[in-house]
């Protein structure tokens, strides 16, 4: 349908008002949000992550369609809830305790919500214990930690173990992230993924989630 | 001397950008995640909120700390090149040749090359060891710096605690707080996180180091695109802003630390959000915060000479010798990181070995042209007169042993360099190797001190295990 089309080609040209605009109209014409979001709405933003893998696009192009892809979305959400629509993973993200650093994590939120992840920003300087409260609250299928300094690495250790203490480990892949960490840290610490840079988020949550 | 020939900004541009950045404090705002910071500031006119942890910093009390806060000391305090090692968390095993985390030992191994590299005026750890406690490596690296440095130093602090440590380190080598005052053995580099934030540890930080007036680096790391606008202009602006914002705070404390202004900006590389090592914009944002720097009178330090090859090739030489002979130019005092490979994916010691080299080069280009009677030879070129050689005369004797030399450089015919080929990183490699081999650490302090040191840091350890 070419207002399928229509939406799918304002994800891939960054055009967040243009999004709006169509998803407003397909509604209005009485199409399944079902349908605006994996035939419009997915379907672009999927192209997006292909040219992004291909090297054809740069984050901050991503990040634009991204929020068209919000936006859209934000408008279809309240139908999708009416129907029986399972969200992609929904993914809880914070900075470790002791680390105010969030250029990262915020670059990685982006991308997700981008993709049609359900993220929870837990903020900076996040304790243990409060990384084990929000997802006792939110039930998310991923934690990921970003930690920049030396000092906050640790955190992510003593995170992974407040999960497992509150048996919550084995339904949360862990994933760590952030210039100090490493894939020999984050084996160490018995995370489930390591992310060398922000742009490989959402490959990485793809592929540990499979959805 | 120090040439400062090249000038990328007009007065009117810097006064532009300074303007600029001191809007940002009256008008965005800096948040200080401390309430005896906030408080301070309060007390010297600012606006504060203190449930938003934010302070509007007016330019009076800007202008104020650039006038009576003291530059960092000049050159004859500090080493024509302030040459320093980058210190990073992974180091190319120079036997290897692969990545893999630093520990004590490269620690020890690194400041035993730099003791022995003639050219790298300034020493550091190069790694963070991995094989210790991590909530106190920086206390490995100074006490290691302290006992075996045969140079001046710098190191990095991470904690509040650490830092007290080491504090108290510096205190028993000068042998008390008089005598650390006067000596700026320890330096801190006052980092910001971009955009506009200083944490509780660093404000803390900067406040010991600046009760014992011990240099402070105002180094803020914005990166271009990502942590500051993509435009140069805007981070230049914003980079100096958070020098400033910590100025001001140091300022209030009435500290009377020396200070200098610049620091480690980035650029983003947008394909992922890491950090690019060696684009053109490198060099012009630090031309830019190196200008400002000097129009406000202070000295300035920048990375400078960093490469994103993982291998001394062409664009490993291209990289570094861009961007530092730009710098060096325009006049910065500082000229780090040395030892990086990769975009900062290790801490090499051959490559350390290839900058000592380039920094002969670097160390023969500041010494610029010498005009007096005897080098303008003016006599010498009337005796030799028309059609004549000055290859075997006093005069020519006498200076030629001021020409730079290769040691690691080829300088071969193409004949010889084929016969006796031997590629540069192996030439280097085997400089560390002979380096090595030659030289063990030597206790640079008494034993009393070092086992002071000694007891200071096993204090720590036993504190962190209760």
């Amino acid at each position: 349908m070419e207002l399928f089309e229509k939406i799918k080609d304002s994800i891939i040209e960054m055009d967040e008002d243009k999004a709006g605009e169509l998803v407003r109209k397909a509604l209005a014409d009485g199409i399944p949000p079902m349908d605006i979001l994996g035939k419009g709405l997915v379907a672009g933003i999927e192209i997006v992550g292909e040219r992004f893998k291909a090297d054809e696009l740069f984050l901050p192009e991503v990040m634009a369609s991204a929020k068209a892809f919000k936006k859209g979305f934000e408008l279809i959400s309240p139908r999708l809830k009416e129907t029986n629509y399972t969200p992609r993973a929904r993914v809880l993200i914070g900075s470790v305790e002791g680390d105010i650093h969030d250029i990262g994590k915020n670059i990685v939120i982006s991308l997700l919500q981008g993709n049609g992840y359900e993220v929870y920003d837990a903020g900076v300087d996040v304790s243990p214990s409060k990384f084990v409260e929000l997802a006792q609250q939110l039930k998310p299928n991923i934690l990921g930690m970003s930690a920049l300094l030396t000092t906050t690495m640790a955190k992510m250790q003593d995170t992974v173990k407040s999960l497992e203490e509150a048996g919550l480990r084995g339904s949360i892949k862990v994933i760590v992230g952030g210039s100090c960490v490493s894939a020999e840290f984050a084996a160490q610490i018995s995370a489930d993924a390591y992310g060398e840079n922000a742009g490989d988020a959402v490959g990485i949550v793809k592929n540990l989630t499979s959805i | 001397m120090i040439f400062n020939r090249l000038d990328i900004l007009t007065p009117e541009e810097l006064e532009r950008i300074v303007d600029t950045s001191c809007s940002m404090l009256e008008q965005a705002g800096f948040r200080f995640e401390w309430d005896f910071a906030l408080n301070l500031m309060r007390e010297h006119g600012c606006k504060v909120d203190m449930d938003a942890q934010m302070v509007w910093i007016p330019r009076r009390l800007v202008m104020e700390a650039l006038e009576k806060m003291h530059p960092l000391a000049a050159p004859q305090e500090y080493p024509k090149l302030f040459w320093a090692p980058w210190i990073g968390m992974k180091f190319i095993d120079h036997k290897t040749q692969q990545p893999r985390s630093g520990t004590l030992q490269d620690c020890k191994n690194i400041i035993n090359v730099v003791n022995h590299l003639e050219n790298v005026s300034v020493s550091s750890t190069g790694v963070v060891p991995q094989d210790v406690d991590n909530r106190l490596p920086d206390l490995y690296m100074a006490e290691l710096l302290f006992k075996y440095s045969e140079k001046i130093f710098t190191t990095w602090t991470f904690t509040v605690d650490t830092c007290r440590d080491i504090v108290e380190m510096a205190l028993a080598v000068t042998g008390g707080e008089k005598e650390l005052k006067e000596s700026a053995i320890i330096n801190y580099l006052a980092e910001p996180v971009s955009p506009l934030k200083l944490s509780r540890h660093s404000l803390e930080i900067i406040k010991l180091y600046g009760e014992m007036n011990q240099a402070i680096n105002m180094g803020s790391m914005v990166q271009v695109g990502t942590t500051g606008p993509a435009t140069l202009a805007g981070s230049v602006a914003l980079q100096l802003a958070e020098d400033l914002a910590s100025l001001a705070y140091l300022y209030c404390l009435g500290s009377q630390s020396p200070v200098s202004l610049g620091g480690p900006m980035q650029v983003a590389d947008l394909k992922n959000g890491n950090c690019l090592y060696a684009p053109p914009e490198l060099p012009l944002i630090h031309l830019g915060i190196v200008a400002c720097a000097h129009h406000l009178g202070y000295l300035s330090g920048c990375t400078s000479g960093l490469t994103e090859t993982n291998y001394p090739d062409f664009q490993n030489g291209w990289d570094r010798g861009m961007s530092m002979i730009l710098l060096w130019a325009a006049g910065s005092e500082a000229l780090g990181m040395r030892g990086q490979i990769g975009a900062g994916q290790g801490f090499s010691l051959d490559e350390l070995a290839l900058e000592n080299e380039m920094g002969g080069m670097m160390m023969k280009l500041s010494q610029g042209i010498s005009v007096n009677d005897d080098t303008l030879a003016l006599d010498i070129i009337e005796s030799v007169g028309i059609g004549g050689s000055y290859s075997k005369l006093d005069h020519t004797n006498k200076h030629f042993g001021e020409y730079w030399k290769p040691e690691l450089f080829s300088h071969e015919a193409f004949e010889e360099y084929w016969a006796n080929y031997k590629h540069l990183a192996l030439r280097a490699h085997e400089k560390v190797e002979r380096i090595l081999e030659s030289y063990s650490l030597e206790l640079q302090i008494p034993q009393d001190v070092a086992d002071e040191i000694d007891r200071i840091r096993d204090r720590r350890i036993e504190r962190l295990k209760g």
